[in-house]
């Protein structure tokens, strides 16, 4: 374990782009699509539409024939609304909408860039963010604008209280992006010579009285000094009542989101834990690492000296290990397989993915004893069996399945036991993980 | 698929629960049923529309009490309860899902409406329900969908609430 590059850590971000208009290109049917197609097709080659998202076994190839053909599909109520996978970035989508009613129109261009790597692929940085800039141009010259923005998708969702969605449109100006269009209104408000006099990369006026900012030249660098006070300097500038080193202290402690620490997982349940920082998202990756850092799980005490396991008790030994092996193991794999498709290897490499499941859809505290008298044959028996067949152990059947064991050199390691563990409380598949238990065994194996 | 009406019905239960507790707290406390004064919350309620005998069966249905008495104006909220696994869902599939659902339940479960309980004090009468609310189990939702859904739905004007609950650890 050790610190990753910075690109490793910041891998899940996403460029949030949003522009918006109120006027409502959709009214004028047929006319109004091509005019949005016209602008999504003038994009950057990578990122123009290339499949048409209808559901998820429904995504056909991107063409304007099929989108008109589909106008009334994209159509509810008053609304037109379609998704564009983009043709060579491929969880990258657009999200387009429009309406009229009585509280009048809208129209929002929404482009997700997953992932944020795209921009900054060594070498295209400066050339993918002019196509997101050519990109504002082009749609202001069919719609006036009323705002829009782009910029680390990370960094704006660790700027809002999780209490309270992120406004479409604050009613101030509260924080700067890389990309930032003010509407007339907005522009306006604040007073256009002092909008258009804003210390930043570039400062351009739009169509129909809208004014485009940029903070810095590419979109890369946000988490950046330079960028930091790029974006500081913008915003006091606008905004005259706020504090310049009060912004930044606030940046530079949002920066330290996107700075990696070293990962110091415990060894035997470090994959468990990566895959739960992985799931909390970059926003938290950082408390989280520090979080696990920290934490050891309790030595594995299900296990007693090979000579002391009683030998089986059961009739018929045969009968015990084709009901654990043919009956019990196969249960999990009937549970699990579509949750934790490794589950069916029936390898030791699955164990962590069944363990992060365990732990994060609750099982430690989801079930009810019935539940649970089923559940723990099903775990203990698919551990088991990869203690015979992944270590060369031998099955110790006994009537009382807590007491049963699977010998491995020395010691007699008991499944059954460790799976009853397993689902004792909220983080017992973390702390009784089956992965730990198993790589205890292969250590002790030698 | 036994497995998933299980699940399903599980967690509409629970959610059931969550809305129950909120009964008892004060309107400037409450997180979900915050419109109503004195709300009363019943469970698996048949509903028609206008020129329709189809029934359609909101998941909870709440009424505030306080608007039953003197004529005023009937407020009326419907819940509708996805126990969805988004799980290895792509993004632009999950906000597609959501804004469907949203669609759905404005369909069903929003406009004017009739109760069609019996002994249910609107039992009868045509009322416009004020607002409509979704809510997902939020298990396998990461934390920044949970705070992305409802702005993507708020980008579209989408009158419906959205709400995640996870389904509380068994003592």
């Amino acid at each position: 374990m050790s610190l990753p590059p910075p690109d490793k850590w910041n891998e899940s971000d996403i460029l949030d782009f949003e522009l918006f208009s109120s006027i409502n290109p959709f009214d004028r049917g047929h006319e109004g699509l091509n005019e949005v197609l016209d602008v999504l097709e003038s994009v950057d080659e990578e990122l123009r539409p290339g499949r048409i998202s209808f559901e998820r076994d429904r995504k056909p190839k991107y063409s304007r024939q099929l989108m008109h053909e589909s106008l009334s599909e994209f159509q509810f109520m008053e609304n037109t609304s379609f998704f564009l996978k983009c043709a060579r970035v491929p969880e990258a989508y657009f999200d387009i909408h429009g309406s009229t009613d009585d509280e009048g129109s809208r129209f929002s261009l929404t482009l997700r860039i997953i992932p944020f790597a795209w921009c900054r692929e060594p070498g295209k940085q400066e050339e993918r963010a002019a196509g997101l800039v050519s990109l504002v141009r082009t749609l202001a010259s069919r719609l006036p604008l009323s705002h829009g923005s782009a910029h680390s998708g990370t960094d704006q969702l660790l700027d809002t209280d999780p209490e309270q969605p992120r406004p479409i449109l604050p009613p101030q100006v509260e924080r700067m992006h890389w990309l930032n269009v003010y509407g007339p209104q907005r522009v306006e408000a604040l007073g256009r010579e002092r909008v258009l006099s804003t210390p930043a990369f570039l400062v351009e006026e739009l169509p129909h009285g809208a004014v485009l900012i940029l903070t810095r030249p590419t979109p890369v660098d946000f988490a950046s000094e330079q960028a930091r006070l790029a974006q500081a300097r913008a915003l006091v500038h606008l905004r005259p009542d706020l504090k310049l080193e009060d912004i930044l202290s606030t940046l530079h402690r949002r920066s330290l989101a996107f700075t990696p620490i070293p990962i110091q997982f415990d060894p035997d349940v470090a994959d468990i834990l990566l895959q739960e920082v992985d799931f909390q998202g970059l926003s938290l990756r950082r408390q989280r690492v520090e979080q696990y850092n920290a934490y050891h799980p309790p030595t594995v005490s299900e296990w007693l000296p090979a000579a002391h396991q009683p030998w089986p008790d059961v009739p018929d030994v045969q009968a015990a290990l084709d009901l654990y092996e043919g009956t019990y193991a196969e249960q999990l794999l009937a549970l699990l397989h579509t949750e934790v498709p490794s589950v069916m290897d029936r390898s030791p490499e699955s164990l962590p993915h069944i363990d992060w499941n365990s732990w994060h859809m609750s099982w430690g505290c989801q079930f009810t004893p019935e539940q649970r008298s089923r559940l723990i044959p099903a775990l203990g028996a698919y551990l088991g069996m990869l203690l015979v067949y992944g270590l060369g152990g031998k099955w110790m059947p006994r009537r009382n399945l807590d007491e049963a064991a699977v010998v491995v050199g020395d010691r007699a390691w008991l499944p059954f036991l460790r799976a009853r563990h397993y689902l004792q409380g909220r983080d017992a598949p973390l702390d009784y993980s089956l992965t730990q238990l198993f790589r205890e065994a292969q250590r002790r194996r030698g | 698929m036994r497995a998933d009406f299980r699940r399903g019905m599980k967690f509409q239960r629970s959610v059931g629960q969550m809305l129950r507790r909120e009964l008892e707290l004060s309107e400037h406390v409450r997180r979900v049923l915050r419109g109503m004064r004195k709300p009363r919350m019943d469970e698996n309620v048949g509903l028609t529309h206008p020129g329709n005998t189809a029934l359609t069966y909101a998941d909870q249905f709440a009424v505030d009490e306080a608007t039953l008495a003197s004529g005023a104006k009937v407020r009326v909220e419907t819940f509708s309860n996805k126990s969805r696994n988004f799980k290895g869902w792509s993004e632009d599939d999950i906000f597609k899902q959501v804004q469907a659902d949203a669609n759905e339940a404005l369909v069903k479960y929003g406009g004017i409406v009739q109760v069609r309980r019996p002994g249910h004090p609107i039992f009868g009468q045509d009322v416009t329900v004020s607002r409509v609310h979704l809510v997902y189990d939020s298990e396998t939702l990461t934390p920044s969908l949970k705070q992305e859904l409802p702005r993507a739905l708020g980008k579209k004007n989408t009158k419906v609430e959205i709400h995640f609950h996870h389904v509380p650890p068994a003592p």
